[in-house]
């Protein structure tokens, strides 16, 4: 390995014969970053199109996201200035045995025009039409050998833990190093009283601890904000402090998970802040004016084949209006992309988006226009209006996720007032502040086993196997279902394997159960069947019990309705402990055939097991339900009498329904008690549920 | 050896002879670090049953199971298909370079034990796709199962260096190990008289299970017809009942004179 072949800097042509069938890995060689770009022909790969497309997969294209389509020659033309702006200086490609001589020229030009050393990596057999096309470009023979020292993670080393294998060590590392990494992309969609408590079940650990450690942030500056008693003075401070949130937050689930902090520290100082969510998520006019500052947001740009919708955000974040961003040519764009003159003065454009601007404005000199061309076109050339910037800029917020708004009345800082009703922000006392204080250190979750996840599936709120079954029966694909929702179909996707169902709008799961003819209530799975599904006829105990059971049974199917258990008793003329054995031993029976044994106080009856919804499912509906309206005054109240009542025991105790008075309280009571916010303690006070209470930041020690 | 995988043989029992259990560790740790194995070894000596046994006991586990049967027309978009008809329930659609995608997605989603029997019957591209694809997503593991395997294997860039260590080969069984599995096996073998065994083995099967079972099934047949007719039936393997077998299986059809 000592004797390198030299190198020589831009166009090359290299090859390198993997004679002894060592183990390449193309993917961990690739590193677009360091200018190096490695793929692998795909096996039976019969034109050059499934090289390029492969090659702009390595650039970081995702070819599922908007403006794909049958390209293949566009990509040819695409990539060459795709290349360049990235400063791809080599490119490896595995499997060069496999291409054709017309392909081998074709890639060659390819490399050529964007100046980079084209690496063609072959492993017998070897058709004689690439040995002749390798001599035609009076290729460079390079030993395996050099190609490993100069692509990292290329050859596999048998034996020696190669980077296949995942590093042992920083496992259980310093999770506070990749924190801003580890933002979720979505929060999920439930109230803030019981965010934190969802937000750990449902989202990675990583992500878990982004959204603990951001929430008491928020709780703990906003804290400070909210010391006015009186509610209608604090309209002003609210709205400034949720303004200067918006605009330093760079995405939106930043800026949720404050407004969820400003939520927490409200209630603990006796005030109810209610958000509308879906309004301030659903409309563009609502969200965050300077999003994606940070250079990740900035980079799930690269999603996009054409860098057309990476460079309309750029300029809408850049703060120009729609007008000025179609308007804008190429002779006003500087070569680096980073400043464009509008009306004669420079505008500068953000760090991360840059590159985008860039990379459009080269491909459209490319492309032949003259320099009074307009940087943003359509697809077929013609300038942008208005209308086809707004379907861009709304195609990256719904595809990636990156918001930017592009309508100039955003950007002048409303007073409080618009602002809060624009968002549908309201803030009204609730009842006297909570003595104490939230908790806003940083809890610090105990890490993962190393090596142990937690299933993915445990938060699958639907049926998915009902859900995936019904969409074959009904043929259609995954696109089509994602096109009648209006979704994307990576969405779909996750819905079909149960990941992030928490994060799903209700109202989707709605018309999800509409277009495959179900109900909702079906959709949600049945409770885990035991191990050993009971047939009627090996669980049913011999002797009397088995008759009382089967009367019973009969008993409750004849009414249909909900029976109290004395009056069953009486007429049947048995005592109370039989009729408890009889129900017990129908309860285990009644699941093989498809029944349950519904209780209701001391009510009973027997109703199809689809029927009745099971405690958690209930739990989660009413969670989102919570979560779509926000808790409305009443139910704020208690919340608010549960917290105060956690952090200062108070000495009487009430009683269930002494502390829910009036029939609004009590009917409050009921629903969040089955959203699992409040609960019933041993003495039949309602006391905060445990997610509430971690979600709401009570201290371990004043919980304990 | 079972009867479970070859088809009429009843009352035959699980038997774990030594190749067995090195190939449940070899496939063990495969499936552990998400690596390609494979299973070699002439026909019918318990290849498939013991992938078979094994994903049982992966399924059992919880993980998610594919078992695919190649044929001659298994080219790398027909082993994308099915990996995707198999994944899905739906017959897939697209263009293939999409369908590729689509199976990579949901290998890295589902993380399966794939098991390819009669690999060797596949087409060399066929091979190859299972290589790309698990060396493009390979957060799954893969096993292969082919009496002639090191052939198909050899004309595939790359798949040789990858089973490296990950073999486990199932010889044909010979003297004390043949006679002791067989008797454990079936329950008309087990207090069959071992030079009778020995003669059969050497004429008709020489160690091949599949060659066993067929002979074991025309002896129930015969026994079946036995009880038809109300004449006593064979609780063990006798010569007299292996002549009646060999006529009803036919396995002497080829040395019968023109």
């Amino acid at each position: 390995m000592s004797a390198h072949v030299p190198l020589t800097a831009g166009f090359t042509v290299l090859h390198v014969r993997n004679d002894d069938d060592a183990v390449l890995h193309a993917r961990l060689a690739n590193a677009p970053d360091s200018g190096r770009l490695a793929i692998r022909v795909r096996p039976g790969m019969r034109r050059l199109d499934w090289v390029t497309r492969a090659l702009l997969g390595a650039l970081g294209v995702d070819l599922g996201a908007a403006g794909n389509g049958r390209n293949a020659d566009e990509n040819l033309q695409l990539l060459p200035v795709r290349l360049a702006a990235r400063r791809i200086g080599d490119i490896l490609v595995e499997g060069a045995e496999t291409l054709t001589a017309s392909m081998l020229t074709d890639l060659v030009l390819l490399a050529a025009a964007a100046r980079a050393r084209l690496w063609l990596v072959t492993a017998p057999p070897v058709a004689e039409t690439v040995t002749v096309g390798l001599a035609d470009w009076c290729a460079t023979e390079v030993p395996l050998a050099d190609a490993d020292a100069y692509w990292p993670g290329l050859v596999d080393d048998a034996g020696e833990p190669g980077p296949r294998d995942p590093a042992p060590g920083p496992v259980g590392g310093d999770p506070i190093g990749a924190a801003e990494a580890a933002e979720p992309r979505q929060l999920p969609l439930t109230d803030a009283t019981t965010l934190l408590a969802t937000a750990r079940r449902q989202l990675t650990p990583a992500e878990a601890a982004w959204v603990d450690r951001r929430l008491r942030a928020a709780a703990d500056g906003a804290a400070d904000l909210l010391t006015d008693a009186d509610p209608a003075q604090l309209t002003d401070p609210v709205a400034g402090w949720l303004l200067r949130r918006y605009d330093t937050a760079g995405t939106l689930t930043q800026f949720v998970t404050d407004v969820r902090g400003l939520q927490i520290a409200a209630l603990w100082r006796g005030l109810l802040v209610q958000v509308d969510i879906p309004a301030l998520l659903g409309t563009a006019s609502a969200a965050p004016s300077a999003a994606a500052r940070i250079p990740e947001v900035w980079q799930r740009l690269r999603a996009y084949r054409l860098p057309v919708r990476a460079a309309a955000c750029a300029l809408a974040a850049a703060r120009l209006g729609s007008a000025a961003i179609c308007a804008v040519t190429l002779a006003d764009t500087a070569t680096d992309g980073r400043t464009v003159h509008v009306d004669g003065r420079p505008v500068d454009i953000e760090a991360g988006a840059a590159e985008y601007v860039a990379e459009q404005r080269l491909l459209r000199l490319a492309s032949g226009a003259p320099a009074d061309a307009p940087l943003l076109t359509k697809s077929n050339g013609n300038a942008l209006n208005d209308k086809g910037l707004a379907r861009l800029i709304s195609e990256v917020r719904t595809e990636l996720g990156v918001v930017v708004t592009s309508r100039l009345v955003e950007r002048t800082a409303p007073n409080g007032a618009t602002t809060l009703r624009r968002w549908g922000v309201t803030v009204t006392g609730i009842g006297a502040p909570v003595p104490g204080a939230p908790d806003t250190t940083p809890s610090t979750p105990a890490p993962a086993p190393p090596g142990e996840q937690p299933p993915l599936t445990e938060a699958a709120l639907l049926d998915v196997d009902l859900l995936r079954r019904r969409r074959v029966e009904m043929r259609l694909s995954r696109r089509d279902v994602a096109k009648h929702l209006g979704v994307t179909s990576a969405t779909v996707n996750r819905l079909e394997s149960g990941v992030n169902h928490g994060e799903q709008p209700l109202g989707l799961l709605q018309r999800l159960a509409d277009l495959l003819a179900l109900d909702l209530a079906d959709l949600l799975p049945r409770r885990p069947a035991p191990a050993a599904r009971p047939t009627a006829a090996e669980e049913v105990p011999a002797g009397g019990t088995a008759d009382d059971a089967r009367l019973v049974g009969a008993a409750l199917h004849t009414l249909g309705v909900l029976v109290p258990a004395e009056t069953l008793a009486y007429v049947l003329g048995w005592d109370a402990a039989r009729l408890t054995a009889a129900l017990t031993t129908l309860e285990r029976v009644a699941t093989a055939i498809g029944l349950r044994v519904h209780r209701l106080y001391n009510r009973v009856s027997l109703v199809r097991a689809a029927d009745a919804l099971p405690a958690e499912e209930l739990a989660a509906v009413l969670r989102h339900d919570a979560a779509r309206t926000g808790l409305n005054p009443v139910q704020a109240g208690l919340v608010l009498d549960a917290l105060t009542r956690a952090v200062a025991p108070s000495a009487e105790r009430g009683g269930r329904h002494m502390l829910a008075r009036s029939n609004a309280e009590k009917v409050a009571a009921g629903a969040l008690v089955g959203a699992d916010i409040l609960t019933t303690d041993d003495t039949g006070d309602l006391a905060l549920h445990p997610d509430a209470a971690v979600s709401l930041l009570v201290s371990e020690r004043e919980a304990a | 050896m079972t009867g479970r995988h070859l088809r009429g043989l009843t009352g035959a029992a699980d038997v774990r002879t030594l190749a067995f259990r090195r190939a449940m560790v070899t496939l063990g740790h495969a499936a552990a670090d998400n690596d390609i194995a494979a299973l070699l070894g002439k026909p019918g000596t318990g290849k498939t049953f013991a992938a078979l046994a094994f994903l049982d006991k992966v399924s059992a586990a919880g993980r998610e199971t594919v078992f695919l049967q190649s044929d001659v027309t298994a080219t790398h978009t027909q082993m994308t298909t099915r990996l995707l008809q198999k994944l899905t329930g739906a017959r897939p659609t697209g263009e293939s370079f999409y369908r590729t995608d689509d199976v990579v997605e949901l290998l890295t989603e589902h993380s399966p034990v794939v098991v390819v029997d009669e690999a060797h019957r596949a087409q060399g591209r066929g091979l190859d796709q299972l290589v790309y694809l698990k060396e493009t997503a390979p957060e799954w593991t893969l096993i292969l199962i082919g009496s002639e395997l090191p052939a198909l294997v050899a004309r595939v860039p790359g798949a040789r260096s990858r089973l490296r260590g990950r073999t486990a080969e199932f010889g044909a069984l010979t003297g004390a190990e043949l006679l002791a599995t067989l008797r454990t096996w079936h329950p008309l073998l087990r207090d069959a008289d071992p030079q009778l065994l020995q003669r059969i083995d050497a004429r008709y099967c020489s160690g091949n299970f599949r060659d066993w079972a067929h002979l074991l099934r025309a002896a129930g047949d015969a026994n079946e017809e036995l009880r038809a007719r109300g004449k006593p039936t064979h609780s063990t393997l006798t010569a007299q009942l292996t002549g009646t077998a060999v006529a009803i299986a036919g396995l002497d059809a080829w040395e019968v004179p023109a």
